[in-house]
């Protein structure tokens, strides 16, 4: 199965006014052809920054990448010249956000922001592109295409506001890699489902090859990914595949998300939560970032940053209980 | 849609109508009496006095108004106590000197204001960002009447390549119209700066880059389109601005426009014309102000929005 | 085994004075610019002590001299010391701002504080009130108030103070409008407290950093005023030594002796300067919310 991306020892900081703020420490990530992987963490745990750091759209004076690579189809995106980043942007990896009004331009037409990214990655012209546009709202179950095509982005709803990010972002036949930044967390939980199998869908029909669903919610994990890997603070602590990821995970910090999670049925008295805080990464903790909140761990969890460990057949942990 | 534009029409005529009312009251307390002025205080007294009824001022203050009410509902804004003519043919004299400076100074403005501001903005906090907001400051604090003194010590005087005052052609006005435009252009290219930074900040100028499209594409078509509607709403601000500046303006170059007609006259207590011009003045004012508004209702979709 | 965990250390406390002391320190430029407007405020003060000649006195026989000696800026079209113009012409501009700004910040702010509060009909007469005085395009209302009082300098500092009245009010009666809302406002008035106490004691002290950057730049305004009043002849009338009144005699002579239009060129624009750096400068310290500019 070949490679689509590979992020090797990603290490990115940003410079604040109180000091460098370490916000991935050394980030490793596999994605094969056809697979789903879902990365999931807290909010500041660093996944929109692996997002944005994978399209190159980290602005570099603040941020500074201080080692690592991402390698995809076999070429190292941080070392390309800005002119071939962006022809690879929208082209063969694209990216939908969370809050889909404001990723849309506020004053063009949502055919015509569908149009000029047809535009720019088929080779048609204008009036062409126009049509495929309103193709491609009605391959997405839209009803009325060309109604919603006239429209401005504020005069749709949540989800047709997605839906139309959807179409930006597959407006190229070259598509390889989808990354979607919590695509479903601004919406209610009726159109979420909707947008889900939409996007379970441009994977069976082989619109795209591979994608990076970026979530904090379990229940999306287990609808639409075949592989998972737990993010915290920077690190990645735990990657494994779907089915694992419920029955045999093994990172405390993956125990701990899960046992979070409310349940719907069964009595339940108090909501777990996670004691502590999350780290400061300007000034992280010494060993394992996760070690303060850890109910499990060891001496050796505040010397030394453990490495990832192989457990199983594409099951790995970054933990020193399992050496 | 058009209730609004029916409210808003019946406000603003609300407010020219007071407008009206609190310009008649306020110039007649301009003190000095016009015929002792005209005439001086040797003159006789019936003489005086005769020319005193002639202009209507020893009626009582309320039948003043009436009439004047009255005739400003004909189209008649009275003569000019020292020309003796029509007050509406000597605006009209003026009116497009003043028009011809205001347009050609507002796009030598936009001009100025639109290039310095967006190599400012996208070149945030470099060098030529620090360098064209130090001379922003610098370009606040020049009063007009000096920058113009000064332009035209440089360049009629010293240089002789435009004539020093007075109107007659496009050499004539050069000078005028860069120096009004040069003192509107400061606050413009502020507000192109602070604008295009704002949008600049907006989550889809990242989302517009994840499309592919280049950053040529990304700032001059989307950032600069959705900057552009604040700015467009300071143009109303700006007309303000230039026809303040202009009093002054054509008084430093003689040009004959209605500044320079709004200080003749009140040197010289010409009640009707110092009526007449600063109604012009701030009913040109609201009027366009009220026209701007109705464009940027226009061309902001998100406008439209909050309005439903 | 017990572990230490200190993880959950929070950085030192630092208050906010000592950051905006620290911002204000490295703020070079408002730092100049205060001490540009201490000199003019000594200027103002000392300024008739230390003038070489009498600002007054006619001496047709040194017309137009450059600088020398006897004359450090030179003399003007009636044999005046410029330098000592001046230095005494920095007492009214002193004055012309000051007052300006004491009667926008006065009123504006007393109408604001009464739109934002108490709202209903007072609230949309001021506004009438308001938008009239803005109607006019800028120069032309102080113009127009100008002649009316009749042109004097006295006029013009009134009418300078009546124009920047709606700026203050504007921004006041928005302010007060914000606060109104604040949850501290509310238990107030409902702990009992009458309004004018609410006002006084939680609303105004909340204006004051907006109505310190409004007043430096208002004093900018009003000395850029002052000068045009002066130079059109309206504001201030001879002999009095105001700037903007030099200017006018500047320009009349500026091809043969330029001394007598640069410096009091010079002076007005520099101190208009110092007075937009420092309200620029207190601005970025006093609303982070403006920075952006």
């Amino acid at each position: 199965m070949k490679n689509i991306l590979q992020i090797k020892n990603l290490k990115l900081s940003f410079n604040t006014d109180n000091g460098i703020l370490k916000a991935l420490n050394g980030i490793n990530l596999t994605i094969q052809e056809g697979d789903i992987l879902g990365l999931i963490g807290e909010s500041g745990s660093g996944k929109t920054v692996v997002a944005l750091s994978i399209m190159g759209l980290i602005s570099i004076p603040p941020a500074q990448i201080n080692d690592g690579q991402i390698i995809f189809k076999g070429k190292d995106l941080l070392s390309l010249k800005k002119k071939e980043m962006t022809n690879l942007r929208g082209n063969e990896i694209s990216i939908i956000f969370q809050e889909p009004f404001s990723s849309l331009d506020p004053v063009f037409r949502i055919g015509d922001q569908i149009a000029e990214a047809i535009k720019l990655h088929q080779n048609v012209n204008k009036f062409e592109a126009r049509e495929k546009a309103i193709e491609m709202l009605r391959k997405i179950n839209i009803q009325d295409p060309v109604r919603v095509a006239e429209s401005l982005p504020y005069e749709l709803s949540g989800g047709m506001q997605q839906r139309a990010m959807i179409a930006i972002a597959m407006s190229s036949p070259n598509l390889s890699l989808l990354i979607a930044d919590e695509p479903t967390s601004s919406l209610d939980v009726t159109v979420q489902k909707s947008i889900l199998n939409l996007i379970k869908g441009l994977k069976e029909n082989k619109s795209v090859n591979s994608c990076l669903f970026i979530t904090h919610d379990f229940n999306v994990i287990a609808e639409v990914c075949t592989k998972v890997a737990v993010i915290y603070a920077g690190n990645i602590v735990e990657t494994c595949p779907m089915e694992s990821i419920f029955t045999n995970c093994k990172h405390p910090y993956t125990k701990a998300l899960l046992k979070a999670v409310p349940k719907v049925s069964g009595n339940q008295a108090e909501l777990e939560s996670i004691k502590g805080f999350f780290p400061d990464l300007v000034k992280p903790p010494l060993g394992c970032y996760f070690h303060p909140r850890c109910l499990d761990r060891k001496y050796i969890c505040q010397k030394e940053i453990p490495k990832m460990i192989k457990i199983d057949e594409g099951h790995y942990v970054a933990c020193h209980l399992f050496n | 849609m058009s209730k609004l534009l029916l409210f808003r029409l019946v406000r603003l005529l609300f407010t020219l109508f007071l407008l009206v009312t609190l310009v008649f009251i306020a110039i007649r307390f301009i003190p000095g009496d016009p015929a002792t002025m005209m005439l001086g205080a040797s003159s006789s007294k019936e003489v005086l006095e005769s020319l005193r009824k002639e202009f209507g001022v020893d009626q009582p203050l309320y039948i003043q108004y009436i009439n004047f009410i009255k005739n400003l509902l004909k189209g008649d804004l009275g003569f000019s106590w020292r020309s003796r003519r029509n007050v509406i043919k000597e605006l009209g004299n003026a009116v497009p000197y003043t028009l011809e400076l205001s347009i050609v100074s507002m796009i030598v403005a936009s001009i100025i204001a639109v290039f310095f501001g967006i190599i400012s903005a996208i070149n945030q906090n470099t060098f030529s960002d620090n360098i064209i907001r130090l001379f922003v400051l610098m370009g606040f604090s020049i009063p007009v009447f000096i920058l113009g003194i000064f332009l035209i010590y440089l360049f009629s005087f010293k240089f002789g390549w435009f004539p020093i005052s007075g109107a007659g052609g496009i050499k004539s006005l050069i000078l005028p119209a860069t120096t009004l435009g040069l003192f509107m252009s400061v606050s413009l290219t502020r507000l192109v700066r602070v604008s295009m930074l704002d949008v600049l900040r907006q989550n889809y100028v990242i989302a517009l880059k994840a499309k592919g499209l280049s950053d040529y594409v990304v700032i001059y078509y989307h950032v600069f389109r959705n900057a552009l509607i604040p700015i467009v709403t300071a143009l109303g601000m700006q007309f303000g601005l230039s026809l303040g500046g202009s009093v002054i303006t054509e008084t430093v170059f003689a040009w004959p426009g209605m500044g320079r007609l709004l200080i003749w006259s009140i040197n010289s207590r010409d009640i009707p014309l110092v009526q007449g011009c600063v109604l012009l003045f701030s009913c040109g004012f609201l009027l366009v102000n009220f026209i701007v508004d109705l464009i940027y209702f226009y061309v902001d979709p998100r406008i439209r929005a909050l309005e439903k | 085994m017990k572990i230490k965990v200190n993880a959950l250390n929070s950085p030192p406390y630092k208050s906010l004075f000592y950051l905006n002391f620290c911002r204000i320190c490295k703020n070079k430029i408002s730092v100049i610019s205060l001490a540009i407007i201490g000199m003019l405020v000594l200027m103002a003060i000392f300024g008739p002590i230390f003038a070489p000649n009498n600002p007054f006195k006619i001496s047709l026989i040194h017309r137009l001299e450059p600088p020398s000696f006897g004359y450090i800026f030179g003399t003007d079209n009636l044999g005046r010391c410029i330098f000592s113009r001046i230095l005494y012409g920095s007492r009214w501009t002193l004055l012309a701002g000051t007052i300006a700004v004491l009667i926008g910040v006065a009123f504006g702010t007393f109408l604001g504080l009464l739109a934002g509060y108490l709202q209903g009909w007072i609230e949309k007469i001021i506004m009438i009130f308001i938008d009239l005085l803005l109607s006019l395009p800028y120069l032309i209302l102080v113009v127009v108030l100008t002649a009316i009082l009749g042109p004097s300098l006295r006029s013009a500092m009134i009418a300078i103070g009546i124009w920047t009245i709606p700026y203050y009010a504007r921004v006041i009666r928005s302010q007060t409008l914000t606060l109104k809302k604040a949850e501290f406002v509310e238990a107030a008035t409902m702990a009992g407290e009458n309004n004018i106490s609410i006002l006084l004691r939680y609303i105004l002290p909340n204006c004051i950093s907006q109505i310190i950057v409004l007043s430096t730049n208002s004093f900018a305004q009003a000395i850029l005023m002052t000068a045009a009043l002066g130079f059109l002849g309206l504001g201030a009338q001879p002999p009095l030594p105001e700037w903007g009144a030099m200017t006018a005699i500047g320009k009349e002579y500026v091809y043969i002796a330029p001394q007598t239009l640069f410096f009091p060129a010079f002076f007005i624009c520099l101190n208009i300067l110092a007075f937009n750096f420092l309200g620029d400068g207190l601005r970025d310290i006093l609303d982070p919310r403006m920075r952006g500019m």
